[in-house]
This record gives structure tokens, sequence and C-alpha cells, in this order.
């Protein structure tokens, strides 16, 4: 009996070795016989790292990637992705890894891109934009990805914020799009005054909430105590505490506690009619045409009292970095320039509703009326004011969206807040 | 001769075991301490050296207090929920009452043992969504509609709605183990008591609870210790927020790890979080005075 347990677990250990050796080439073997039925004979590989895991994207990039590789036999394409939330932690650890991807997604301003320029993460592909003018000379919104004249990325696509308002309900009540704030309030009034939800927030990740304060911000304090404090954060104008009154003055029209509802799940709700209007951002548009409702958008309204802007919007232009440990810079870079190329940007409007960066992309052939007008309000405004949570430091982001929570919930006061964001900004150096 | 032979028979055997705990428990513990003196991220390989500045700044962070708080919390409720409540829940599955029944019973409770926490996550987002959630139409249905609320999303309630998911899950992990301990006290200390006049509950006290001690040591030493480190619950259900309110300290050390990118401030979590188990663990060994069996 002893002897054959002893048999039994000699020979369970020689599966493990033999598991274990085994391994590394089957692999290989494996992947060989894969390209191989895909492309001839691969001899370099780019691994990519964005994050659309999510339909309709994933198809896109599936499309895109197999016809770049059939353009380029000689180069695999492999694809890691991780969806908005769980992107913004994997791509912290994974850049600071020792075998970086080769091209991965990035945002503009100090919590990803800035921080991945200033701490040599990224490439500097100057020299790319030189070469071939014919491509980059065709790439709208560059200047955020650039530092001291150098480019470190290439914009796909620019997003922006809108409301969206769900034309039923409003043409119910005799509704029209508001244009200022007394009209936006009055709107909001008669909405739920007749039962309905006004607007619809989903605000557990607090970035939802950080866009109202943008917008708020944007058109409370002038534009240039906001440049400023986005340089280097001060804060101290009295009117962002005004701003945040604002937010305030909106909390009884969302729905019901807010901060449990997770934005993905507040959209759905919204295309359920569960709700008048919802902010969104102009990338989510394709979302609505699974919408039974008629729709339209109206700009963030005017505020008299407001020192900023009256029309200007506010979103940031999103793209692509290539990494500073690329093995394969030029191959990554052919990628790129694919990616951003007329056709490709031409894909992305008409397949996914991306307004893309490429100049031309989006005309009558890819987009519907609603998102030329949506792309050319972005392109005319002069006044973008970048998303909060990105465009300032991490330290300060946080308890000011944390703040925009507990505002929301009743927990704080405006006033409460600021002393907070003010603590923190002081410790930036 | 031969018995130098056996001893270094003995370490041989004990020896792969004991590199593996050391390259992969004590090395890291070691080096984590180390770092928690420097200021660092992981993009940025050059390191400050801060002395205690990381501590310092741990011991006056608010959030710290919170998180530390909530584990606490987390701690004393699971302490309740499924060391006592364990056992009460196992000695009456144990009873002669519920002989029939009892199997099923087991099956029952054990089954949110075998559920991925990701899965349970989910499924209570929805119990508690302020919208279309279940628990919130069950309170408006027996009356307590007032008591409706966002669970997850208010600041007074988030932690408690998370808490709750974990006992729901973990207390029929606890009564399985009661079970197999209760089932191994002889029965004629159940007689004898019987005869010297004892009721059911007097039996429980006198009886189930003494003879128990040891799996009550073991439990608590992995309740205490899990809610001290409790990580995928909160992750799944709040991520921490809103606005902290239901942090503990391994999301708060995950916040400042991988998304505020500061790995040495982490570290210092860590190590204080290593602490605070090393003595509730060597607290209950004096108290139970256990580890003969």
């Amino acid at each position: 009996m002893k002897r054959l347990i002893f048999m039994l677990m000699l020979l369970f250990l020689t599966l493990i070795i033999a598991g274990c050796s085994g391994f590394a080439p089957n692999k290989e073997a494996s992947s060989d016989s894969t390209s191989a039925s895909s492309d001839t004979d691969a001899e370099t590989t780019i691994t990519f790292l964005h994050r659309w895991p999510n339909e309709p994207y994933k198809t896109y990039y599936n499309e895109v990637i197999a016809e770049f590789e059939e353009q380029n036999p000689d180069i695999n394409v492999e694809q890691t992705t991780a969806l908005n939330d769980q992107y913004k932690q994997k791509v912290n650890v994974i850049m600071g890894g020792d075998t970086p991807p080769d091209v991965f997604f990035t945002w503009v301003g100090k919590s990803f891109g800035d921080k991945f320029i200033n701490d040599d993460i990224a490439l500097d592909i100057s020299s790319y934009y030189e070469e071939d003018k014919e491509w980059s000379e065709n790439i709208m919104a560059q200047e955020p990805f650039m530092k001291d004249g150098k480019h470190y990325g290439v914009p796909l696509y620019t997003d922006s914020k809108v409301f969206y308002y769900n034309k039923n309900i409003f043409d119910q009540y005799g509704l029209e799009a508001p244009e200022t704030w007394d009209e936006f309030i009055s709107t909001l009034q008669t909405l739920k005054d007749n039962g309905e939800t006004p607007l619809m927030l989903g605000n557990k990740a607090p970035w939802a909430g950080s866009h109202y304060l943008t917008a708020v911000n944007q058109r409370m304090v002038s534009q240039e105590v906001v440049e400023q404090d986005y340089t280097t954060p001060e804060f101290t104008d009295p009117k962002y505490v005004e701003a945040l009154e604002k937010i305030e003055e909106l909390s009884p029209y969302f729905n019901d506690s807010p901060n449990s509802v997770g934005h993905e799940e507040a959209r759905n709700f919204f295309l359920n009619e569960a709700a008048g209007i919802m902010f969104m951002e102009t990338f989510e548009a394709p979302y609505l045409e699974e919408a039974s409702f008629e729709w339209g958008t109206f700009n963030f309204p005017s505020i008299t009292e407001g020192e900023g802007s009256d029309s200007g919007i506010i979103g940031a232009p999103e793209g692509f970095m290539v990494s500073k440990k690329s093995e394969n810079p030029d191959a990554a870079m052919k990628f790129l320039k694919f990616l951003t190329s007329q056709p490709m940007g031409e894909k992305l409007m008409k397949e996914v509703g991306m307004p893309s960066s490429v100049i031309g992309a989006v005309n009558e052939d890819t987009a519907s009326e609603k998102e030329i007008e949506l792309t050319n309000m972005i392109a005319e405004k002069e006044y973008i004011l970048n998303w909060i949570d990105q465009g300032i430091e991490t330290t300060v982001s946080k308890p000011y969206m944390d703040g925009v929570q507990m505002l929301i919930s009743g927990s704080k006061t405006p006033e409460e807040i600021m002393e907070q964001v003010l603590a923190e900004a002081e410790k930036v150096e | 001769m031969t018995v130098l032979k056996r001893r270094l028979g003995q370490y041989l055997y004990l020896a792969p075991t004991f590199l593996m705990l050391l390259l992969f428990v004590y090395y890291p513990i070691g080096v984590n301490f180390g770092y928690s003196f420097f200021e660092f991220n992981s993009f940025n390989p050059e390191k400050l050296f801060v002395s205690f500045e990381n501590y310092i700044e741990l011991f006056r962070d608010p959030i710290f207090y919170t998180s530390l708080k909530n584990n606490l919390m987390y701690v004393a409720i699971s302490f309740i929920f499924q060391v006592l409540g364990g056992l009460v829940l196992a000695a009456i599955l144990e009873d002669t009452i519920f002989r029939k029944v009892a199997p099923f019973l087991r099956t029952i409770y054990f089954i949110p043992v075998l559920i991925s926490m990701a899965v349970i996550g989910i499924l209570f987002t929805y119990i508690y969504n302020p919208e279309i959630g279940l628990l919130n139409a069950f309170l408006e249905l027996i009356g307590l509609g007032n008591l409706a609320t966002g669970w997850l999303g208010s600041t007074n309630t988030a932690i408690f709605a998370v808490i709750f998911v974990s006992q729901w899950q973990s207390v029929g992990y606890a009564a399985m183990l009661y079970i197999l301990t209760i089932q191994k006290i002889p029965q004629e200390l159940y007689e004898a008591a019987t005869i010297d006049g004892a009721g059911k509950i007097k039996q429980f006290l006198y009886v189930t609870v003494p003879q128990s001690k040891e799996m009550m040591f073991v439990l608590s030493i992995y309740t205490i210790t899990g809610s001290f480190l409790v990580f995928n619950e909160v992750y799944v259900l709040t991520g921490g927020g809103p606005s902290n309110a239901s942090q503990v300290l391994s999301t708060y050390l995950f916040d400042k790890a991988f998304v505020d990118m500061e790995s040495g401030y982490a570290s210092a979590i860590a190590n204080v979080m290593l602490i605070l188990t090393l003595i509730f663990y060597f607290i209950q060994g004096k108290i139970f005075k256990t580890g003969e069996e």
C-alpha cells in the first residue's frame, strides 16, 4: 500500500516536472501556429495598451489591428485592455514595470499625460512629426501632448461634455432646451413638479461629479484665474465657493443618492427614460442610438453672475503615447500613424462615434447630423477647459471631487470643501 | 552518526517550506519595512530618504483614522456574527429538532462561501441600488419606506452595508467548522448535563461553548486578521467611497500605492497593518491560552 502511494506521488511529481519544462516551448509553438495563420512571418511584436475592452470599441480595435497586420506582415500587435476606472490603476502599475507596452493610451493633464512626460515614461516623437508632415499636419489638438515644443503623443479624438435631454419628456411639459442658469433651474423644477427625475447622475466614481465642477468653475471663475490654478494650484478666488454653491443648488434635482449609482448604470437608467436630462460625454452619443426616444443636447448653461466664460466647453483630447523603453519605436509609430490615418479616423467616427482628431474625418458620410454638430462645437470653441480630475494635481483634485460627493449628499458645505482644497493646494510645491 | 543523519534529514524536509517562506514572506516584509522610510513611486526608481516622515504624516492623516475605525468595526461585527453567531447557528443546526432539515440548511448557509466576491459584489450592488434595489423595495413593502436610502452611496451606511455582505458570506463557513467541532463533543457530556437538570441553553453555555474553545480561538484569529486585511468586499462594492467613508486600511493602501503613486506611504500603511494584526494575534493567544491541541 505504502509503496503504491509512493509510486503514485512519484508519478505525480514527474508529471509536474514534465509539465513545467514542457510549458515554455509549447507556448511558443502555439503562438507560432496562430501567427502563421494570420500573417506569414512576423518579426516584431508591439504591445498595445488601451482602455476599451467593451463593445463597440472592441470590434473596432480588433478590425483595425487585423488590417494593420495585413498591411504590415512583419509586425504583430498584441493588445491589453482595461475599462476606464481600472485602466487608471493598471496604467500606473504597468508603466512603472520593466516591460511596459510599446503604445499606450493616456489622458492629458497633470494626472496622467504630464506625469508620463515628466517621469521619462513617454518617448519624444517629434522627429516622426517632422518626417511625415502629410500625416502630422492633418492631426488636430496636438498641443496638450506637447512639452517645450516637443511631441510626446498622438491625439485620437477630442472628448467634451454636454447635457443630453429626452425630447419626449421635454415636449410633454412644453419645455425647451435652456440656455441660462435660471432657465435651467426652472426647467428642472418643472420636471420635478411633474414627478420626473430631472437630472440623472452616477457619481459612485467621483469623476462624474467633477465634470459638473469643471463646468461651473469655467462659468464662475475668470479664465485667467482658472488657467493659473491649473498650472500652479492656489484656488483662492472666492468665486470657487460660489461655483460649488451652484452645484449645491442642483442637488435637489438629482436622482436619489447619486453617489451609490455608477455612471454606466445611470446612463442605462437615462436610456430607459428614467430621467429628463443627463450630463454625458460627446462620444457617448452612439449609445443614444439605442434609445427609443428623440433626444437633443445643450451646452452647460451660462451664468450671469459668473466671471468666467459663458460659452466655453469642458473636455480634452485623449490619445496615445509610445513608451520610452520600447524596443521597436518605429513599428510602434507606424501603428500609431495607422490608427490616426484618414481611413481609420473615418472608421472611428462611423463605427464607434468618436470624433476623430484627423481633420476631415467627421463628415456627412461618417457621422449623423447631431454628431457633426457636436464635433463642430468642439472644433470651434476656443476655450476648452480640461476635466478637473485630469487637469490638476491628484492630491488637490481628490479632496475636491470627494467634496462634491459630500456636497451632493448634503454633508459638507462649499466653504468646508474649499478649505480642504486650499490646504492641499498649499502643499504642492 | 545516525542521529546526525536523522537530524539532517529533518532539516532537509523543512528546507523547501522554510526557503519558500523566507523568499516570499519574510524577505518582502523586510524590504517593505525599509521602503517605508523613503518617498518614491514606481515610475521613478530614485528613492528619497525621509526617515519617519511617512509615519508622522500617516498618524496625522484623518483618512487613516477613518480606515482604522472601519477596520475595527469590521473586526467587532465580524467577531459577533461569525465567531459567536456562527456557534449559535451551528448549535441550532446540530440540535435534534432540526435533524431532518439540517443537511439542507447547512448547504444553504454554506453556498455563499463558494461564490466569488466579484459576483457577490455585483449581486449586492443591485440589492442595495436606490432606484431598482430589492432592499429598498422590501423596506417599502413592510412599511419602513422611510428607512430606504442609497446604502452604498451614503457616508453613514456605506461601511455597514459592506460589512453586512461579509457576514452574509462568511457566517456559513464559521458554522460549518463549529458543526464539525460539536459533532466531536462526547454525547456523555450532554447526557450528564441533562441528568443534572440543564436545559438546552445551559447545555449550550456549559458544554458546547467550553468544548468549542479551540475552534473559537482558530476562528477568531481567522476572522479578526481577515477583517483587518479585508479588501475585496470594499473594493468591489464601494471602492472606499463615497468620500473615503468606507475606506479600510488595505483599500487605502491600494489607493496610495496605485492611484496616488505614493509607494513609500503605502509601505508605511502596510507595516502598521502588520503590527496591528500581530498585536491582535498575541492578545488572543494570551486570552485563550490554547495551542496545546
